[in-house]
């Protein structure tokens, strides 16, 4: 079953939404905004605090314990995740998985204290990158603010070894202008790992999110911008993805 | 409204387990040691993390006698994920660990079937009409969310009473025996139609004519 997951990026109790990570609006309250997409028949959430490295301090914590009593749907939260106790602090709050980027890159052997504690099933990996040519990209952190000089490939390669179960993939370059995603980078990483892999970064409409699933062992897309400002809402979307043939749940 | 107890042993997700059988209307009451102050009817084993630290965990708390102090009386028990996992004899996990042995069976890896490793997402889950029957469900196939990386293999036929189609895989993912379920799938994370099986087993009466 082809999974559709709803992201909501955090700046200070609001979720917000930028272009290429930059420019970015507020477009509502993170409590209301995830039980509206669990009604929709939304198949999980994501929330990531998109400053909590700056302020040393992770926001989703506070919203976790409310969301958990309506939203009865997985829940993963990142954002500032640098020790196993930042991870901890979110699970015990009601995270079921965290995202980890910064770092992991950082500090690659905190994702397997993580996931030597809570299975590698709780843990995803947040992959944000900038394409530099049609064979190459770089790995970025800090939610697209540091370069690191990484290439995605050899990333992938490394951190699988230390219990991810999932990968997030976000090409920066296409993030927020609801133009489609960068298709032969998902295509290129498909290849080197048998982790499942969430595709996010610029999905418009459901065309786009075809072309995603009609890659092979493509299941789950991460949507932010289509559903936060367009007139579409999961569930439309979800009718006119099964129309098309895929099996999608519609509860 | 009836006490459910909780187990909380290991790194599992209690607040999202507690928060849903307060959804189905019932009073969750978490387990922390062997000193259990409240009289519980129902009693669900989470879990999250490994075969053998969940049941080392189970050990190290005292807890073990009063898991089967529970199944022994009759009073119903589930267990979700790893809490489904330990029900059955061992793992490839962690191959030294001897399982709660309730259920005929040992946890395989996934990898030997699939090639997408976790399982993680929401799949068509096909139940038998007996289960359907003794849980009351109002529903015979349901979709429901799963994150795990082993199965169950060698198992008796009579135990399982629910199937995941994955490919050309059929996958066990529900036992039921006497007083004693076990999932694979988290319904405390599959929207309504997870509330909708915890209320079910709520509602579940003591078995006594146990054989």
């Amino acid at each position: 079953m082809k999974r559709i997951i709803a992201k909501l990026d955090i700046k200070s109790g609001f979720v917000i939404k930028g272009i290429e990570f930059e420019g970015v609006r507020k477009v509502g309250d993170p409590i209301k905004l995830a039980k509206k997409y669990f009604l929709e028949s939304i198949d999980e959430i994501i929330y990531l605090d998109c400053v909590a490295s700056l302020y040393d301090r992770n926001h989703i914590i506070d919203l976790l314990p409310k969301v958990s009593k309506e939203v009865f749907i997985p829940i993963t939260a990142g954002g500032g995740i640098r020790t196993f106790k930042d991870a901890k602090n979110l699970f015990d709050n009601g995270a079921d998985k965290i995202l980890i980027n910064t770092g992991a890159v950082k500090n690659p052997k905190i994702v397997k204290q993580i996931s030597d504690y809570y299975g590698s099933q709780a843990v995803v990996l947040q992959l944000d990158c900038k394409k530099i040519n049609n064979n190459k990209w770089e790995v970025y952190i800090d939610y697209g603010r540091e370069r690191t000089g990484i290439d995605a490939m050899d990333w992938v390669k490394k951190i699988s070894n230390y219990g991810v179960g999932e990968i997030l993939l976000t090409v920066i370059d296409y993030d927020g202008k609801r133009n489609g995603v960068d298709l032969n980078f998902i295509k290129k990483i498909r290849k080197i790992t048998s982790l499942p892999l969430i595709v996010g970064g610029g999905i418009g409409n459901e065309n786009d999110i075809e072309k995603i699933f009609k890659i092979k062992d493509i299941n789950a897309v991460s949507i932010s911008s289509l559903f936060h400002y367009a007139e579409y809402t999961a569930r439309k979307i979800k009718l006119r993805l099964k129309k098309k043939g895929f099996n999608l749940r519609n509860d | 409204m009836i006490n459910v107890g909780i187990l909380c042993v290991g790194p599992a997700n209690y607040l999202s387990i507690s928060n849903a059988i307060k959804k189905t209307g019932n009073n969750p009451i978490l387990i922390k040691n062997s000193k259990i102050k409240k009289k519980i009817t129902h009693l669900i084993l989470p879990g999250v993390g490994s075969f053998g630290a969940v049941l080392q965990e189970i050990k190290k708390k005292k807890l073990l006698q009063f898991i089967f102090k529970h199944i022994k009386s009759g009073k119903p028990l589930l267990g979700i994920c790893v809490g489904y996992q330990i029900l059955f004899e061992n793992s490839e996990e962690d191959p030294g660990a001897k399982g709660l042995r309730q259920f005929n069976g040992s946890l395989k890896n996934l990898k030997d079937i699939l090639k997408i490793v976790p399982n993680i997402g929401w799949h068509k889950t096909t139940l038998d009409k007996k289960i359907v029957k003794t849980l009351k469900l109002p529903y015979k196939t349901a979709n429901f969310y799963y994150a795990h990386s082993y199965y169950v293999d060698n198992y008796n036929k009579n135990e399982m009473k629910g199937f995941l189609k994955i490919n050309k895989e059929n996958i066990p993912v529900l036992a039921a025996k006497n007083n004693i379920f076990g999932v694979q799938f988290h319904p405390e994370k599959s929207g309504l139609n997870g509330i909708n099986f915890l209320s079910s087993f709520c509602n579940i009466k003591k078995i006594n004519n146990q054989t």
